[in-house]
């Protein structure tokens, strides 16, 4: 018994001291210390910022360009302030990552040269994140560092508009100096940010700022129209680009690549459809009637002697729908969609009144492979040479007052003969009444239609208030060709009608800025609601 | 064993404590025994089966045959026989060196005798001191459900048992004892089986008829022994073992049909149409189905014809419903078990088989989930000290389903109750059609499969060896789960048609994928159990114990996709560049040292202490330990010997208060700054995948457990000898550091780290009445009633004060998930009434929602969402449920049993998806039979608005839309007809009952005119999900 007694405390004993490691370690994830060492590592970083890249997108039917399937709030002005936004929220994860980069990429094992590149990659990223805020939100917190939750920026109020775009300048402005050309970046690296990206970019939103501040009347508009007159001057005399010889395969797959040397900035989504990386299903959205071109759009498409539809003898009113295409630009039927158009394996395209709403189907990036098997991968065009060229032309005659036809010759003439349309000259404009402003637009208008960037000009030009609350129309109601099966509302003068102008309203109090969301407003009471919201 | 122990870290020390063990058990085999056989009696003059017969002081013993005959081998000084059957009173019987002994126990109602099992050990009913429930295994037998987990809705009070659809295996179980325990999502309870912690899910793959007992330990009291995993409460399982005694056999089986309870009855294709056309119109667009074909849909007269302006295609008037062509009236469910029960004196074991299958809703594709289970529970008496319970069981789970997700908005069943129909799902050819609305048919029947099979081997293994000094026991257990998992997703192309060419493809190109993952969870256990007594009236009971417990999860998958043929899934045949593979390893570990002390003077008062240190992989070192202790006693006042009232039988009072941990919320690795690597991105000229890594979480570096103190106040009563029976409990539970995930603006631009600074404050009741008994001889009843309520408050959580519309998780001051809404005054019935009302949403007209503009700001908004500035928002009310009861009411008329239970919730809000209420989210969409009773002016206070698509201004969350979702069901039903003795026995059958059984029969709710069209037991926020099944079977049962 004594025996059994003292093994039973031997026992004891061993139990009470029974102890074991609990530590764990992740088996199949790194972690941050282990990394920002090599030039593979600040690659890898920076491909994340390529992910903020935006991808194919409906948003043409913010604009009188395009019209859905049904009634769009931004559009037609029913939207109400919502608690959380992506449009707010996301580039700000963009910007925290860019930071990330800029703090960390110092300490790497690298040459100078390849850690600048990555920087300069960071703050175009960065730079990229704030022309979204400023263009959506105006004055916006300005953030420059990764922040902890208790960094007392969170609590900031927003920055001037005007601190922002200096930013924005200052970033691009060393990512310009940084990347390669586009030439430099060879295969590989194909799809990477180039020195003409930035300067692109830059042109952009230095136009966007130039303009508004005229028509807004808030600002200095000379300032950025300079800056927007030398970033596309630069980009132009870089002799990098040149414009794809066939304006619509410059959206189909034979428009991809470097050998297409007008694209400057391109989302990728690859080739092979057996391969699928990322995909977009864009081509069953357009066909599905995602963003139907208006009659307003159309309308704005000239006829080949360079004059718009109401002043050329060449204007005939059509009597079926192909008869809208006779003699217009040529650009026109590479964007909307003409009776008989192969569309779908072996298939001639009708317009499906169900979808096609106003009687025009958008062509601009549908692709019939895509389109039956329903994954697509066309890339999308996010920068392209010709929006530099029409940067060009607007800039210089919005800070003169005028443009010379020298100019006009080497920048928006080269669209307009892409096109086949008669060049646009000082005299052809006295001579048939034109004003040259207007040609302008046009040009931009018609030339970059369905690429998302009409709703930020009727912003910027302070047209939106006109624009927007028109009645939204579509082609001539054909009975013929579009069937009786989708009963239309067709006006007096025989247009389709897919808005009435009742349902539509823009309030230039307040719909020139978004609203902030709401939770945001709550978290960090510094920042204030803009206007009217 | 060094092979188990080498995985843990183990030491030279550990083998040893089992190595003395081992030895003094084979020390003391060599006892010689003596024989001891006779009969027990009940009341009547037939034997009583399965009466437990044991050598008192030993664990020694056998249970009685179908005759009610035992025979026990009695080792050498045994004096006292115990015998014990549950309804009975326990008897002590000295042996005087007798080899034959007749017994006849006595029936007791005094049922608070009966042993409970609790954390680490059993205890007496009667000296309980926390809040225990205990389910019996005649409460869940004989259910014709898919799961143990199913069976426990309704049984005990303060256990809540919710499913969010119906599809085979993949119901959605949600299990919470007492409510919410953290605002950081629910806390689950901790399962144990057989003693040792198992994942939540065996409750949904173990076979119901292996369960012994289920208890919830509810209070901290009794849950404290788990410690840091036991704020959630804890469900321990007990399974059935052997039993002395010739072996029984036992057959059981239900076979029966299912039908589907909340599908949503379609209009007629025309209706639709007409309906949706409406729609279009009042939303300022084109009507889009021309009166023509309205006209020939109503006619019925053709299906299709060729369409004039496309020849290529056909035009079709289909009046078929497609949802009738894919969803079934009626689908089969069957069960079936077999068991052996049986032993001697030195070995006991049940070894079961089981099955249970059931057929989903759907006519074609892959729908079904079919399990096998098999035990064997052995049990050995080494020795005289040292004896070995051994529990294994294996299950097999075989879920089949479509390669699509069925729930929710868009998804395939949303899709065919929504699509138009009036195109058919195949052409006149017999191919399948191009459009949307036979998508979901062409999906099930062609488009692949998403099997997922499951082998999981479960041990648990306690050598126990007892009284080698009197009172102590020490035990050493050792459980394991080995689950593996088998995913095969492959998606096949399906070429769909237009009259002449081929039209769509669906799931191109095709793909395929196998996942397997491996979970291995290891838990070493050794308790030392010491009762001593000082005196009569001292007793006293130690428990000391270790836990090691180690978690490892693996999965490991590889895909392809654009297969060369649509027949034959291999990873073999896919596209070489589109082999993709990928890899996740999850581990924990968990070290825990713990104690109990019991104090029990006379059985009057009543004094218990836990106290169990924790220590866990998921925190930061230094923040890895806590200790979780917990204090109860009780008061058996019908024992004081001034305590006369002859009524009364039974009074005691409790009261407990304890601290418990929860890890909800805490990552595996939560304090480390990991880098997430992806690959979805393509770059380059040419164009090739690419790779990225960022840090999108920031990390946690400060994270401890949340400890909620929970306190807690009972009363048992029994009256009229227990015929009667009644348990009160009330307790609140304070979460005080309770996790939160940091508010922060936008332009932190990372989701925000979480600290422990939160509190939620939870509390509620639970009561239990029993009355039982029985009116001449033969008709026995019982009526029995549960009801338990719920309700917390958030207190603090990082400041959280935002409010939108809809379901808000977490807002301080507010109970969690509260609604958040406007208040509604029926619709607009003049376009002058929308002139002179706030503004409300520039589409809204006659016949849409009229919102209340109740801060007067002549808008309908959300302020700034705040509580200082809500706008026109209302609270209206929580998505909990509160008030749950279950009702039990059974009758026994000589052979013939009857048992009716009701189970049901008394309050509950929710608000169903918009896109599952507005008839026409998108013109494609169209409107169900429910939307008949839209607005119009005459039809002003109609169900619905006026027709209008995409009318998200109509389904703002609002009083209008949230549903009341309080419910009564007739859970179950159960009519049975046992055999007469005489007749059984001539088919040499100890006993035969044939029943029928129904699930789900009848349901009353709050829900009004949506009742059938949505469930009050569906989540908040449903759309379209699979739906429930209703149940009606026939059993057999039959013991031989």
């Amino acid at each position: 018994m004594k025996i059994l007694l003292s093994k039973i405390s031997l026992a004891l004993v061993l139990f009470s001291s029974l102890s074991c490691d609990v530590n764990r370690i992740p088996e199949t994830e790194i972690t941050d210390p282990a990394f920002w060492k090599s030039e593979s590592d600040l690659k890898s970083a920076a491909n994340y910022l390529y992910t903020f890249l935006p991808g194919f997108n409906l948003n043409e039917v913010w604009s009188d360009n395009a019209y859905g399937t049904s009634a769009n709030p931004i559009s037609d002005g029913s939207r109400l302030a919502p608690s959380t936004a992506a449009d707010y929220a996301t580039p700000y994860q963009l910007i925290r990552a860019a930071n990330n980069i800029l703090e960390k990429a110092p300490n790497a094992f690298v040459t100078d040269a390849i850690r600048n590149r990555y920087m300069a990659e960071a703050r175009f990223f960065r730079a990229f994140a704030y022309v979204q805020l400023v263009q959506k939100y105006g004055n916006v917190p300005l953030i420059l560092k990764t922040l902890q939750e208790n960094s007392p920026e969170l609590s900031q109020a927003a920055a001037s508009r005007q601190e922002i775009i200096n930013q924005i300048y200052e970033d691009l402005d060393f990512a310009a100096a940084n990347l390669p050309t586009p030439a430099g970046l060879g295969g590989a690296d194909y799809g990477r940010i180039s020195n003409t990206a930035a300067l692109a970019l830059k042109a952009r939103i230095a136009l966007f700022e130039g303009t508004r501040a005229k028509f807004h009347n808030d600002g200095d508009p000379a300032k950025h129209l300079s800056i927007a007159l030398n970033a596309a001057k630069t980009v132009m005399d870089s002799k990098q680009h040149s414009l794809f010889a066939n304006y619509e395969n410059l959206f189909q797959y034979a428009g991809e690549g470097p050998q297409n040397k007008e694209n400057i900035l391109v989302k990728q989504y690859g080739t092979d459809p057996a391969n699928i990386v990322l995909n977009h299903n864009f081509s069953e959205n357009l066909y599905t009637g995602g963003a139907n071109p208006t009659k307003s759009l159309v309308d704005s498409y000239l006829m080949k002697d360079g004059l718009p539809i109401t002043k050329s003898p060449l204007y005939k009113t059509p009597v079926k729908s192909t008869d809208v295409f006779q003699n217009r630009d040529e650009r026109l039927a590479a964007t909307v969609f003409k009776q008989g158009d192969p569309y779908n394996t072996g298939a001639k395209f009708t317009t499906p009144m169900n979808y096609h709403k106003t009687g025009f189907g958008p062509k601009k990036y549908f692709n019939a492979t895509d389109f039956t098997t329903r994954r697509a991968l066309l890339d999308l065009v996010l920068l392209r040479y010709a929006e530099v060229l029409l940067t060009y032309a607007e800039a210089t005659f919005e800070l003169n007052n005028s443009i010379s036809d020298a100019d006009l010759d080497m920048s928006l003439n080269l669209l307009r003969q892409r096109g086949k349309i008669a060049p646009l000259s000082n005299t052809f404009v006295q001579a048939n009444g034109l004003d040259m402003r207007e040609e302008i637009r046009r040009e931009r208008r018609v030339e970059l239609a369905l690429e998302n960037l009409r709703y930020w000009d009727l912003i910027r030009w302070k047209t939106a208030e006109t624009e927007l609350p028109k009645a939204v129309l579509g082609n001539y109601f054909f009975a013929e060709e579009f069937g009786r099966q989708t009963p239309v509302v067709v006006n007096a003068e025989g247009f389709i009608v897919t808005q009435d102008a009742s349902f539509r309203r823009f309030d230039p109090a307040k719909d020139y800025l978004w609203p902030f969301p709401v939770n945001d407003l709550g978290l960090n009471s510094a920042l204030k609601q803009n206007p009217g919201w | 064993m060094m092979k188990i122990f080498t995985p843990f870290h183990f030491k030279w020390k550990q083998a040893l404590l089992f190595l003395v063990a081992w030895c003094y058990g084979i020390a003391a085999l060599a006892q010689q025994a003596q024989n001891l056989s006779g009969k027990v009696y009940g009341e009547s003059a037939t034997g009583l089966p399965g009466v437990t017969v044991l050598i008192k002081g030993t664990n020694t013993g056998t249970a009685t045959d179908t005759e009610g005959n035992y025979n026990l081998a009695m080792p050498v000084g045994s004096n006292t026989l115990v015998v014990s059957f549950i309804g009975y009173q326990t008897q002590e019987i000295p042996i005087n060196n007798r080899n034959s002994i007749t017994i006849t126990l006595a029936p007791d109602a005094k049922s608070l005798n009966e042993v409970v099992v609790v954390g680490y050990g059993t205890q007496k009913k009667e000296n309980l001191t926390g809040a225990v429930s205990t389910i019996k295994s005649e409460d869940i037998e004989s259910r014709p459900v898919s799961s143990v987990a199913l069976a426990l809705q309704g049984l005990a009070p303060g256990l809540s048992v919710t499913r969010s659809t119906g599809q085979p295996g993949s119901e959605g179980i949600g299990i919470q004892i007492r409510g919410a325990t953290s605002a950081n999502g629910n806390v689950d309870p901790l399962v144990v089986l057989d003693g040792v912690a198992s994942p939540g899910t065996t409750l949904q793959t173990l076979n119901p008829n292996d369960i012994e007992s289920i208890t919830v330990l509810k209070d901290a009291a009794a849950a404290a022994i788990y410690g840091a995993q036991a704020a959630g409460g804890v469900i321990l399982v007990t399974t059935k073992k052997g039993k002395s005694g010739k072996t029984t056999f036992e057959y059981s089986s239900i076979v029966g049909t299912d039908w589907a309870l909340n599908v949503p009855e379609r209009m007629e294709t025309w209706e639709e149409l007409e309906y949706n056309n409406l729609a279009r119109v009042n939303s300022g667009a084109a009507a889009a189905h021309s009166a023509e074909r309205i006209q020939i849909l109503k006619e019925g007269t053709i299906e299709y014809r060729i369409n004039p302006n496309d020849t290529t295609r056909y035009e079709y008037f289909s009046r078929k419903s497609i949802v009738d062509q894919l969803i079934r009236k009626n689908s089969l469910m069957q069960t079936h078990n077999i068991s052996a029960r049986g032993g001697s004196d030195k070995i006991n074991y049940l070894i079961s088989l089981g099955y249970y299958g059931k057929q989903g809703v759907f006519k074609v594709g892959p729908d079904r989930n079919d399990r096998y289970n098999a035990r064997l529970n052995l049990g050995t008496q080494l020795t005289k000290h040292l004896s070995l319970d051994s529990r294994l069981t294996y299950t097999l789970q075989k879920q089949e389903s479509a390669s699509k997700d069925v729930n929710g908005t868009g998804l395939l069943l949303y899709n065919l109750y929504r699509y138009s129909s009036f195109n058919p799902i195949f052409t006149p050819e017999g191919r399948y059609n191009t459009t949307l609305a036979a998508t979901a048919y062409a999906e099930l029947e062609a488009g692949g499969y998403n099997n997922y099979n499951r082998n999981l081997l479960d041990g648990v293994f306690t050598a126990r060896l007892a009284n080698l000094v009197k009172g102590l026991e020490i035990r050493g257990v050792y459980g394991v789960q080995y689950w593996q998992g088998d995913r095969d997703l492959f998606r096949k192309t399906v070429q769909r048609w237009y009259r002449t060419a081929p039209g769509d493809v669906i799931n191109t190109p095709n793909s395929y994928s196998v996942s397997n993952d491996l979970t291995q969870n290891n838990n070493v256990q050794f308790l030392a159990d010491y009762n001593f007594a000082l005196g009569e009236k001292h007793h006293f009971h130690v428990l000391g114990g270790y836990q090691w417990e180690d978690g490892r999860y693996e999965n490991t998958s590889a895909g392809v996709t654009a297969l060369i043929t649509n027949e034959l899934p291999s990873l073999e045949l896919g596209n070489e560049t589109t082999k993709t593979n990928s890899q996740d390893i999850n581990t924990y570990a968990f070290q825990s040292y713990f104690g109990r002390f019991n104090y029990n003077y006379s059985d009057k008062y009543l004094l218990e202490a836990t106290l169990r240190l924790d220590e866990s992989s998921r925190l930061a070192p230094g923040l890895r330990t806590k200790t979780f202790p917990s204090l109860s006693a009780s008061w058996n006042i019908h024992r004081e010997s001034w305590f006369t009232l002859p009524v009364i039988s039974e009074l005691k009072v409790r009261g407990s208060w304890g601290s418990l941990g929860a890890a909800q919320g805490i990552g595996l690795y939560d304090y480390l700054p990991l880098l997430t690597r992806n690959s979805n991105l393509v770059l380059g000229s040419p164009e090739v995948k690419a790779t990225y890594i960022a840090q999108t979480d920031v990390p946690s570096a400060e994270l401890s457990w949340e400890t909620i103190q929970t306190s807690n106040g009972g009363l048992d009563i029994g009256l009229f000898d227990n015929k009667l029976q009644g348990s009160f409990d009330y307790y609140i539970k304070y979460n005080r550091n309770m996790l939160t995930r940091i508010q922060l603006a936008s332009t932190f631009g990372a989701s925000a780290p979480m600290i422990n600074n939160g509190e939620l404050k939870s509390w509620g009741w639970e009561t239990e009445l029993r009355y039982q008994d029985k009116i001449g001889d033969n008709f026995l009843f019982s009526v029995a009633a549960n009801v338990s309520d719920n309700q917390n408050e958030l207190i603090e959580f990082s400041g959280r004060k935002l409010i939108s519309s809809g379901t808000v998780g977490t807002l301080e001051g507010y109970p969690l998930n509260s609604i958040w809404g406007y208040r509604t005054a029926g619709y607009f019935q003049t376009a002058e009434e929308v002139k002179a009302s706030p503004f409300q949403d520039s589409r809204t007209g006659a016949g849409d929602v009229k919102y209340q503009d109740l801060n007067n700001d002549d808008r309908i908004t959300v302020g700034t969402g705040t509580l200082e500035n809500p706008g026109d928002l209302v609270y209206l009310g929580t998505t909990q449920p509160r008030y749950l009861f279950g009702i039990n009411l059974s009758t026994q008329w000589k052979n013939i049993d009857f048992t009716a239970f009701f189970q049901g919730v008394g309050k509950r809000n929710f608000m169903p998806a918009r896109q599952s209420l507005d008839a026409n989210i998108a013109s494609y969409y169209q409107a169900l039979a429910i939307h008949r009773d839209y607005w119009t002016p005459e039809n002003p206070n109609a169900l619905f608005p006026r027709p209008f698509v995409n009318a998200s201004h109509n389904y703002l969350p609002s009083d209008q839309w949230i549903l009341n979702a309080k419910y009564i069901r007739l859970k179950n039903l159960q009519v049975g007809y046992t055999l007469p003795q005489h007749l059984s026995n001539k088919v040499k059958l100890a006993r035969a009952r044939i029943y029928f059984t129904g699930q789900d029969l009848f349901t009353l709710s709050g829900l009004g005119k949506f009742q059938g069209y949505y469930d009050p037991e569906q989540r908040d926020g449903v759309s379209a999900d699979y739906p429930f099944f209703g149940t009606a079977a026939m059993g057999l049962n039959l013991t031989f």
